[in-house]
């Protein structure tokens, strides 16, 4: 890592605008934040990995005190053979009051904020809190997320499947769901079948 | 702005007085009405199911994944580069900026740079995509509500942008013409008087949309204080693009996260206040004139040069190194066989699509494929709003709200 003084594009501006609330964060749920990575002025978005039972505390944290209103994304990654094997990831961004306010361009000192914040949580238990209460429009995305890697949201009021038919069977993209078909083994052909297991190819 | 706890998210904020007021309602029990999934005003394959009583709706379910194909899954058995040919297949009203948006996530990624040529060149074709978006919603708003017209008229425009397209990528729709690093090929010869042509049509055609819609009865009639969203409301339900810039937040990523160096471009974002169908429709009109601005600015500076990346690691050598040069050919073989690998890490890339943030977060594990691509599409972020815009609105305003949402169903359901 070389970090670079100072940050040069917009897009690393904006980035490194927001390492302060990261820095923020950190020092408030210090023990349930596991690593944190500040972007290194400006390359990357400011990232936190926090304890599963402290999201919603952190979410309302960044809503309420460091003015972070729009939650952008949920999704999940499934890192099979790794544990903790799903890392749910949230990405959070702040609309300067200017711009809430209705001018276009965020004052220098003001600009727009992106945060994300990822939750592990075990293959043998992947129930993660929900963040409905604080963002209403992780409604959707928690289901989305429910639906394609079976990550549950615990006190979501809604948790179906929101893109699988209903009696779909498995959870298309966990890494051991196979793409079209699971590949018959044969004498010949097992072995090279087996050693890709548990992560299905095609 | 007021604490989401304390917002009411299902309740429509209060309405103007309407010259018709809606029948009393005279049975007790609702009705359940099934809407689509093939209904021709749910644009694509949506199902919605209405409580309704009388003419006014209670309740409303949104019922989606009719189109969903699995394309995050497909992302991860493709190299990088066929993941062009994906992206842009989802949203197919927007395809150009999906491409962009992708690109740009693995070009992060790569840490590559890209020449101005191509930074330009996705400019240029950006903004008229934008145009061709916003023209297929405002031809098929209007005729959702009985302007049949207004298509033909607003088709006429979108074809000669579609011509311009399939110049560049050699497709109509899905030109996978963005490739990381830089461009596909080399712009065709007259593009720059093709797209000259089209920025000289596009204001009095879009005078000429005005002219057919902006004073016109019936479209007010409709579209006026129907369908109604607040700000507050709208940034809740994480609603971005025109329809939150029709709340009054001005928040659009090409000022606030500036991509393509727009930062460097002079252009304003219109925004209005009501927050009504009648407040998107002035916003996309107002975009459209803000993009003809961009593109023309865009096209004054299209510089010559290279279109892709010198970086052989990441672009092919091109085909006259071939012939006299061992290490273009063991490129060009890498290249077509493993694809590039960029390092370990992850990236969310966004970008101000026609129906507002269109998201790529790529996760590399150092492969030649992706170990994971989300696509976070502003229609499926958008559609979540639909219930709090007609809930105790006219049943008949559930098409003026379907319409003016601009929900693209192959980017809802991925």
């Amino acid at each position: 890592m070389n970090p670079s003084p100072t940050p040069t594009t917009p897009l690393a501006r904006v980035h490194a605008a927001a390492a302060a609330d990261l820095t923020a964060l950190v020092e408030r749920f210090g023990a349930a934040v596991a690593a944190h990575d500040d972007g290194g002025a400006g390359a990357r978005e400011p990232t936190a990995v926090v304890d599963r039972a402290a999201i919603a505390d952190v979410a309302r944290f960044l809503r309420d005190e460091r003015g972070y209103q729009l939650l952008r994304s949920v999704t999940a990654v499934d890192y099979l053979r790794v544990e903790p094997r799903f890392q749910v990831v949230y990405h959070f961004a702040r609309i300067p009051a200017a711009v809430m306010a209705g001018q276009a361009a965020p004052p220098p000192d003001d600009p727009a904020r992106l945060l994300c914040v990822k939750v592990p949580a075990p293959g043998d238990d992947p129930v993660v809190p929900t963040l409905t209460a604080v963002y209403p429009t992780a409604n959707w995305h928690e289901r989305e997320t429910y639906d394609l890697f079976g990550i549950e949201f615990a006190g979501h009021p809604d948790l179906r499947r929101i893109l699988m038919p209903a009696d779909y069977d498995g959870f298309p993209l966990r890494k051991d769901h196979p793409l079209r078909y699971e590949e018959i083994a044969f004498t010949f052909n097992q072995e090279a079948i087996y050693r890709q297991k548990p992560q299905a190819k095609e | 702005m007021k604490p989401v706890d304390e917002l009411d998210l299902l309740q429509p904020p209060p309405a103007p007085a309407r010259a018709v007021a809606p029948a009393e309602p005279v049975v007790d029990a609702p009705m359940v009405l099934n809407i689509g999934p093939h209904h021709p005003s749910t644009h694509g394959v949506l199902r919605v199911i209405a409580e309704v009583d009388g003419e006014t709706v209670l309740s409303l379910t949104p019922d989606i994944g009719y189109l969903h194909t699995g394309i995050e899954k497909t992302f991860e058995h493709k190299t990088y580069v066929k993941g062009c040919t994906l992206a842009p297949r989802m949203g197919y009203l927007s395809p150009l900026h999906n491409e962009l948006a992708y690109v740009l996530a693995v070009e992060r990624l790569l840490g590559v740079d890209v020449p101005d040529r191509a930074t330009v060149t996705r400019v240029i074709l950006c903004e008229l995509d934008r145009v061709a978006s916003h023209l297929v919603c405002l031809g098929i708003h209007a005729l959702d509500l009985g302007a049949s017209s207004m298509m033909l008229y607003a088709f006429r425009e979108r074809e000669l942008i579609l011509d311009l397209v399939e110049m560049t990528g050699g497709q109509r729709m899905f030109p996978s013409y963005f490739r990381p690093g830089g461009l596909a090929c080399d712009l065709p010869d007259g593009f720059r008087e093709a797209v000259a042509e089209i920025l000289r049509r596009l204001p009095p055609a879009i005078d000429e949309y005005e002219t057919l819609l902006t004073g016109n009865a019936f479209w007010r009639e409709r579209t006026v204080g129907v369908a109604r969203i607040t700000a507050d409301q709208a940034v809740a339900w994480g609603v971005t693009g025109p329809i939150l810039r029709a709340t009054g937040v001005a928040y659009d990523l090409r000022k606030a996260v500036p991509y393509c160096g727009y930062e460097t471009y002079d252009f304003a974002v219109p925004t209005a206040t009501a927050g009504d169908a009648y407040a998107r429709y002035l916003v996309r009109i107002g975009e459209m004139r803000e993009a003809v601005k961009i593109a023309s600015q865009a096209l004054d500076r299209l510089p010559g040069g290279p279109w892709i990346t010198a970086d052989r690691k990441v672009a092919p050598p091109p085909k006259h190194e071939l012939y006299d040069s061992m290490e273009a050919v063991i490129h060009h073989f890498k290249l077509w066989t493993e694809g590039f690998k960029p390092p370990p890490g992850e990236v969310y890339a966004g970008v101000e699509a026609p129906r507002g943030e269109m998201g790529m977060y790529v996760v590399s594990d150092g492969s030649g494929k992706p170990w994971r691509v989300h696509m976070r599409s502003p229609s499926f972020t958008n559609l979540q709003a639909l219930e709090t815009m007609v809930r105790g609105g006219l049943i008949a305003d559930l098409v003026t709200a379907v319409a003016s949402l601009d929900p693209v169903l192959g980017e809802v359901d991925r």
